[in-house]
């Protein structure tokens, strides 16, 4: 079977003056630093981030040459925990029509992929919770080498018993910790999904109640 | 026409002068304002009751000129229909539009190219032709600029037969200047294009953001024109020099939600440079303080949040908002801001500066009370207010020291100032009552705290060819040092240096293990000079680092003995270094250093060839 390699092309400065340009380190792409070429696609990263079901995902992942001998960069690569592999698109509706969809589709099957086109809209109705996922990738990525398991089973442990909790508090009950430890504790929990939160309807602060009903809880 | 009165008797509102439109006194000179407010005062009087000589008398103005006033103010005539009102208050403003005297010859002076034009239409139409190609980008098309369409004026007014003792000749500069103007004015008017507008709805659109302190932080440039002296002195003579400093560029960072400037710095620069942007980025994460000897104490003169003071708000940025200048893609700052602050990096939509419009608001706000318009205040070349050659000689009375601490006192002020969307509350205040509240502060972790933005770290190859020494080559030089022994002989090292001075690098083995300090060849050692220095000057200057002892000594005197636009560059080689132990700035008056130079000159009888 034909293998094709998922790995983040560098961006030319070109694409970068032209383009919404944003680089940041994220938690699922295991590059130093993910590139995206516009919010949407910035966001659209991050909500894959908020996906529990997502291993991994790689952007700007390969440039393929379709039978047509047009040459095409989709925008990510996803594989998912059950091992299926998709790549999807990012576009407007407006350029809906301009995407080689079949062409790609066919071509990709060949690797056992899937393709598929996300639009815009979709993902700026989701803009608040993509937001507060950024908020918490950025500070998971700073920590990203502190063993917390302890502190996270505590955690775990005081939500389960509680119910929804604020994040204030958690601060203040485990005040022998480093603020930052308990914030950095509670938000892999609820990226590893063991815990859930009001993400989508309330911008995150220390007021935002973090509760035992995680995807995987 | 009608008089004052008759305009009151038809409409008696006129009479309520608190109903006039208010007037921006901040705009007008000490003078003017003084004479603003007497006005008012006699004006008032008389819309009381009071007689004009009454008024006269109390507000030390003659009986004739409280009429004029009052005509001024409440009177028409054919070119004026409404009344002036309070524009009619402020002193030597124009209340009608200007209409040169058609018997006065045509030598210069006001509307003299407008006058000059009505009088050859054929010349209009010639240069409407040229810009219309232009616009419609035509390929048998000139591609206009300002000089080139003067120019082309020119050319057009030689050959209609205007003599040389007519306008344009008489009066060269005006007439540049009025042709600069008319050329964007009428290049709008002849526009074709429909005015585009770059709508972008990911630009334009309000966002909801996390309850985050700095969640997104824009950084801009600006060259702010303002003239200056420094003092720099040429080593080893201690002999000093005076510089004037047109122009400097300065960066801000600032917070959008609070709109607090919490990053600035200054570079002697036009454009933006790599060390600008990573001095302003170590002011974000830091803070910054000035401390000016003999000015302002150093506790009253907090320029942005600094570190002691606002502790509680250092915050690191959710998301960095920067333009598409060169120097921005600098990759030790995309380390900085990805890497180690873990922060967003967005270069933003090109040619979108609403985008940031934060910065460039707060850029406006400052510019008012620093920046002089070039074009009007004597500081360009073609300005004919610009001060006699004799004055020009002496450096100016501000000096960059004090134009910094001012620069510093006003973004000082604007964080401190109340603002009334946040409930007359300063952007400081908003900072501080959004923590009380919930919100959240992300800071560096730990392990990153001690470590220096400036730092830098590459991988050599130790080499040993026999020497005593072994030695790893680094940035053009060999750096050697007694801990660099010849067990590392051909092993893979890990060099770290700070980018400001790059004299020593400290050594480790890839595994982490200290081994040791390196220093550069003895020549090196004079000055402390900067990673970018010492590659320009390889590249620049190779056969004179071959032969010199000191080549960055040496450098430096070369450019301040050359002068001018050299002398800059001197200026631009301590602003990279930035204080590290090259203080070749000296902060004091300019004046009191040229007297001291006068001295030292007759004294020592320097010469530049003897440096």
């Amino acid at each position: 079977m034909k293998v094709l390699v998922p790995a983040q092309l560098p961006t030319p400065r070109s694409i970068k003056m032209s383009n919404n340009f944003f680089a940041m380190q994220t938690m699922k792409h295991c590059e130093a630093v993910s590139e995206f070429h516009s919010r949407s696609e910035l966001y659209f990263g991050a909500l894959l981030e908020s996906d529990v079901a997502v291993q991994c995902y790689v952007p700007q992942p390969f440039r393929i040459t379709l039978p047509s001998g047009r040459k095409y960069q989709p925008d990510f690569w996803v594989k998912r925990i059950t091992g299926q592999e998709i790549v999807y698109e990012v576009t407007t509706p407006a350029r809906r029509p301009g995407r080689p969809v079949k062409a790609a589709t066919r071509y990709l099957e060949s690797y056992g992929m899937m393709y598929r086109l996300v639009e815009t809209p979709a993902i700026f109705q989701r803009e608040l919770e993509a937001e507060n996922w950024l908020a918490i990738i950025r500070r998971l990525t700073g920590f990203r080498e502190l063993e917390l398991a302890e502190l996270m089973r505590r955690i775990l442990t005081l939500v389960q018993h509680l119910g929804a909790t604020p994040l204030g508090y958690l601060v203040e009950h485990f005040e022998q910790q480093r603020s930052d430890e308990v914030l950095v504790a509670a938000y892999r929990l609820l990226h590893e999904g063991r815990l859930g939160a009001d993400l989508e309807t309330q911008p995150i602060s220390l007021q935002t109640e973090v509760n035992p009903d995680g995807d995987l809880a | 026409m009608a008089t004052w009165r008759e305009n009151l008797t038809h409409d008696s509102s006129l009479g309520r002068i608190a109903d006039w439109p208010p007037v921006s006194l901040h705009h007008l000179t000490a003078d003017r304002r003084s004479t603003y407010q007497r006005r008012y005062r006699a004006v008032a009087l008389v819309l009381e009751g009071k007689t004009i000589e009454a008024a006269a008398r109390l507000t030390r103005f003659s009986k004739g000129q409280v009429s004029k006033l009052m005509d001024r103010c409440l009177g028409t005539d054919s070119e004026r229909l409404h009344p002036a009102l309070s524009l009619g208050l402020v002193p030597d403003a124009r209340l009608s539009e200007f209409r040169r005297n058609p018997q006065k010859p045509l030598k210069g002076g006001a509307g003299a190219f407008h006058a000059y034009l009505s009088k050859h239409p054929s010349i209009v139409e010639a240069l409407d032709q040229m810009l219309l190609g232009d616009l419609k980008n035509r390929a048998d098309a000139q591609r206009l600029t300002p000089k080139s369409f003067h120019k082309e004026f020119i050319e057009l007014a030689k050959r209609v037969g205007t003599r040389a003792d007519e306008y344009p000749f008489t009066t060269h500069l005006y007439g540049r200047e009025a042709s600069r103007q008319y050329f964007h004015r009428r290049r709008k008017e002849l526009d074709p294009r429909p005015k585009r507008r770059h709508f972008r709805p990911d630009a334009h659109r309000p966002r909801i953001t996390p309850n985050e302190i700095f969640n997104v932080v824009e950084l801009d440039e600006h060259t702010i024109d303002a003239e200056s002296a420094v003092r720099l002195d040429i080593d080893p003579q201690r002999v000093l020099k005076d510089l004037r400093v047109p122009r400097f560029m300065l960066a801000l960072a600032v917070d959008t939600t609070s709109t607090a400037i919490v990053g600035v710095t200054f570079s002697f620069s036009k454009n933006p440079t790599e060390y600008a942007l990573l001095r302003c980025l170590d002011s974000v994460e830091n803070g910054s303080r000035v401390a000016v000897p003999g000015w302002l104490e150093p506790s009253s003169f907090p320029a942005c949040l600094p570190q002691d003071d606002y502790q509680q708000i250092r915050a690191l940025p959710g998301e960095l908002r920067i333009d598409n200048a060169l120097a921005h893609y600098s990759l030790h700052a995309h380390r900085i801001v990805c890497e180690r602050w873990r922060s967003i990096l967005n270069f933003g939509i090109p040619a979108l500066p609403l985008a940031r419009q934060i910065v460039e608001a707060t850029f406006r706000k400052l510019e008012q009370e620093i920046h002089r318009l070039r074009s009007t205040s004597g500081t360009s070349v073609t300005d004919p207010n610009r001060e006699s050659k004799s004055l020009r000689k002496r450096p100016p009375k501000v000096t960059l020291a004090l134009l910094i601490a001012i620069v510093y006192q006003l973004v000082h002020t604007h964080n401190n100032k109340p603002i009334a969307s946040f409930s007359n509350r300063t952007p400081t205040q908003y900072l501080l009552d959004s923590i009380q509240s919930g919100w959240l502060c992300r800071t560096l972790p730990p392990h990153v705290r001690g470590q220096p933005i400036w730092d830098k770290q590459k991988r050599c190859t130790v080499r040993n060819y026999g020497d005593p020494h072994s030695r790893i080559n680094l940035l053009n030089v060999m750096y050697t040092g007694s801990c660099l022994t010849s067990i590392y002989k051909g092993q893979a090292v890990i060099a770290k240096y700070d980018v400001r001075d790059v004299r020593t690098v400290d050594v480790y083995t890839l595994k982490g293990a200290y081994i040791g300090r390196l220093h550069a060849p003895r020549r090196w050692l004079h000055h402390p000079h900067t990673e970018k220095e010492r590659i320009s000057i390889y590249r620049d200057h190779r056969r004179m680092v071959a032969q010199s002892r000191d080549p960055i000594g040496d450098l430096y005197r070369r450019h301040m003995e050359a002068g001018g636009k050299f002398a800059l560059k001197a200026l631009k080689m301590v602003d990279d270094s930035h204080s590290p132990g090259l203080n070749r700035i000296a902060y004091s008056s300019g004046i009191e250093s040229t007297e001291r130079n006068a001295k030292l000159k007759k004294k020592r009888r320097f010469t530049l060839e003897g440096s």
